[in-house]
């Protein structure tokens, strides 16, 4: 049996998102098992994933006290932490997963794997640089964290890093028997009580509370949704909570609004995977609640607030749209700060429900700066497409020419998304331009620095110029153009080296300065590519419009010549 | 820290017939009852019984609210509890042996230690991490003060040479013992594992990895 170990040191829903990673895994390789590593206080998340064999829960509380309290030794938290970390050693495995990309996981991930090349993900080299796996893994690390607007869904990344396929899975969660049982009995009831004989009402689940208040609907915003919920024909509002006094109470303050009246779920984790089962739809903020409905397929409406990472860990499966401030006006950062304000109103919400339930997209008319997305997939996985509402055509060209380019340079196939071409010729061309202008720039930038570099061979005392010139350089990792890509990734290259001598470091970095060289010129590449696309098209639309003009003039009994 | 010394010590019996410890003329009971003493005591401390089934004790006397407490606790926790004792007066200690001859596995006494050497005790500091409530016991606790504040104000000597009192396994152990003895762990890791460009021990990893769990960061390397 080859026994895979995932360390996944975060928080839960990201735990409950690897549940797709393990499925393909054990898909893909049927004589595997997949252990999980994750902190205790995440347990009850843990264990809800179905295809896990073991678990190890480090007691992040206990090593914290030991550390960090003046009344212990720090010789019992290194104890503690050493003997635990040698248990989970002892098990011989296949292959270690790092799916956390923090420093802790690295370091882990470093000990457990030592020399062996049996690991996915970044860890820590002997020379205390970050390694990586491989390209992908470099990809994750550099660019989904850094880059403003994340071209790749980290599930997706994550099966690129393990070079597996993703496979789908139909029963991902555990769910207890009797919790089904009275899940399915309940809900029966509701649906009985709340239907005429002309109508079946849908019930709509509402997930009150998040764990980070910057991503909860508001109070204002959820009441009056309650509100016009409950005034239509066609939808049934129940509300979840889980088993915790603070959402209790949340949920008292809301139904005084509604004497008292709101259906309320209470459930903890095992349970609400029953729960989720019996709803037409999930209407939720970024929350583990979110996780577990994509994971079993319910039909969601997530509303992206706050930094709630949207297109890097939103919803995975194609039945879901995302409601979300204009990305323009969004910061996806979690250490940084956003504005507290959310233009969503509950008409937003209301309407995007009925798309949900009739796909009529011309019924909607969403508030300024507010936008709406669906998933859809290609050859690199999920992908969140406009639908409609407030955007920036740049914005949107960024995002879907960076995945396109993404995919040329890590030698995916991918078709080129013609679902740019939406975009007005003109929007398309200034990108084009503006895009190029960059990418040319920077190719200067990125001479300067080969030329000085060179001179260093000849002079060691010209490397101030070089530094200077590399500085001027690496500032395109901050860029929104698609150049940020591969100078982010040239970033990490230039950090990761390690060589003791200068002659070793200046080989390096020409190879690296060559390969930034070879990505920029994709990037022309890619770029041509879609000034040709909205050439062609542009001429088709043409043509089709001059087709059309003239059956419209035959018509009217003109002669045609 | 000295334990204060005796001057003197007896033992005398109560109107209700129970002995009754005096310490440098300090009855460590009630004369009168001191089984109702200890019952209004533990009725007073109700609820850090109930809040927690890990309760310290600093001072033992000869223990009738430490009965009163197990009484509580057998019946509210339903025999699942721990009591930890911590008594600095070994003579009073033995004395409550021999004559209340009292046994009860849930139950643990430590007597007349050296602080340090109390928070070096692994099963103490195991008690410890899961947060006991700590009841004092008045007449004993204001009898050995000092030992007392001491024991609760402690700052344990971070030196990596004093780690040595603690039972590694073999390899940590042939670790530590490498490491500068005068430096504590913190320093190390910052000023020769942070800086380091070679790893030569797989336990530095683990170093490292506790340096930066203790900095609570579950952030992406990269910010």
């Amino acid at each position: 049996m080859n026994r895979y170990l995932i360390i996944n040191l975060r928080r839960n829903g990201d735990i409950l998102s690897s549940a797709r990673l393990i499925n393909s895994i054990i898909v893909n390789d049927n004589k595997s098992n997949v252990d999980i590593l994750a902190y205790k206080e995440f347990k009850n998340a843990a264990k809800c994933l179905r295809q896990v064999d073991k678990f190890y829960f480090i007691d992040r509380k206990k090593i914290l006290t030991l550390k960090k309290s003046s009344l212990f030794s720090d010789g019992f938290a290194i104890n503690y932490f050493h003997k635990f970390m040698n248990e989970v050693k002892k098990n011989n495995f296949y292959k270690i997963i790092n799916m956390s990309n923090d420093h802790v996981s690295a370091y882990m991930t470093s000990y457990l794997s030592e020399n062996k090349k049996k690991y996915h993900g970044i860890r820590f080299s002997k020379n205390n640089t970050i390694e990586s796996s491989n390209q992908w893994a470099m990809l994750f690390n550099e660019v989904l964290t850094e880059y403003q607007h994340t071209p790749i869904h980290y599930i997706d990344c994550y099966h690129k890093i393990l070079e597996i396929p993703l496979k789908r899975g139909v029963k991902l969660l555990k769910s207890k028997s009797d919790h089904e049982e009275m899940a399915s009995k309940n809900f029966s009831i509701i649906r009985k009580n709340i239907s005429t004989s002309d109508i079946e009402k849908k019930i709509i689940g509402i997930q009150l509370k998040s764990s980070v208040r910057k991503k909860e609907i508001s109070k204002e915003v959820l009441i009056a949704t309650l509100k016009r919920l409950l005034e239509s024909k066609k939808y049934f509002p129940v509300i979840l909570i889980a088993p915790i006094e603070k959402e209790r109470q949340y949920i008292k303050e809301i139904n005084a609004h509604f004497d008292d009246s709101l259906v309320t779920v209470e459930a903890d984790f095992l349970a609400v995977i029953s729960v989720i089962k019996n709803l037409d739809l999930l209407l939720t903020p970024d929350t583990v609640v979110k996780h577990i409905a994509d994971l079993i397929n319910i039909p969601i409406l997530e509303i992206s607030l706050g930094n709630a990472p949207f297109l890097k860990q939103g919803i995975y499966n194609t039945k879901g749209i995302v409601l979300t401030d204009s990305l323009k006006k969004r910061i996806f950062k979690s250490n940084r700060k956003t504005s507290s304000q959310s233009n969503i109103t509950d008409r937003d919400i209301i309407e995007c429900i009925d798309y949900m339930f009739t796909e009529m997209k011309a019924n909607l008319n969403l508030s300024t700066d507010v936008a709406l997305y669906k998933t859809t997939q290609d050859a690199l996985g999920v992908r969140y497409d406009l639908i409609t509402g407030s955007y920036d055509p740049a914005l949107e060209i960024t995002r879907l020419m960076s995945r396109y380019y993404i995919s040329v340079i890590m030698d995916v196939s991918n078709t080129f998304p013609r679902e740019i071409l939406r975009f007005s010729a003109d929007s398309i061309n200034k990108w084009v331009y503006d895009q190029k202008d960059h990418v040319n720039n920077a190719t200067r930038n990125l001479l300067n620095t080969l030329r000085s570099l060179l001179s260093i061979k000849e002079n060691l005392y010209k490397i101030q110029k070089f530094v200077w010139d590399l500085d001027k350089l690496l500032a395109y990792c901050n860029s929104s153009s698609i150049v940020a890509i591969p100078t982010l990734l040239f970033s990490a290259g230039i950090e990761s080296i390690s060589d003791t001598t200068n002659i070793k470091n200046i080989k390096n970095i020409e190879r690296l300065i060559y390969k930034l060289k070879e990505h920029y010129q994709t990037a022309i590449i890619c770029i041509k590519h879609l000034e040709k696309n909205c050439f062609d098209n542009h001429i088709k639309i043409s043509r089709e419009k001059l087709v059309e003009s003239r059956k419209r003039g035959k018509r009217d009994g003109q002669l045609q010549i | 820290m000295k334990i204060p010394r005796i001057s003197s010590y007896e033992i005398k019996i109560s109107k209700t017939g129970h002995e009754v410890p005096v310490v440098n003329n300090i009855h460590l009971h009630s004369i009168y009852d001191p089984l109702k003493e200890a019952d209004d005591f533990i009725k007073k401390n109700h609820k850090f019984l109930q809040n927690k089934k890990e309760i310290l004790f600093l001072g033992l006397g000869f223990g009738y609210h430490i009965d009163s407490a197990r009484e509580f606790l057998n019946e509210f926790h339903k025999g699942n509890y721990s009591i930890v004792i911590i008594e600095p007066n070994e003579q009073v200690t033995q004395d409550y042996i021999s004559i209340r001859k009292i046994k009860d596995k849930n139950m643990h006494l430590y007597v007349k230690e050296n602080i340090e050497s109390l928070y070096f005790n692994k099963k103490l500091v195991s008690f410890l991490l899961k947060r006991p409530s700590i009841i004092s016991h008045p007449p004993s606790f204001n009898l050995y003060k000092n030992y007392f504040k001491e024991f609760l104000t402690f700052k344990s000597p971070q030196r990596i040479g004093d780690m040595k009192r603690i039972s590694f396994e073999k390899d940590l152990k042939k670790f530590i013992n490498e490491l500068d003895p005068e430096s504590d762990i913190d320093s190390h890791i910052k000023n020769k594992l942070i800086q380091k460009k070679i790893i030569r021990n797989e336990n530095e990893y683990l170093l490292l990895a506790l340096y930066y769990m203790s900095k609570d960061s579950m952030t992406e390397i990269k910010k």
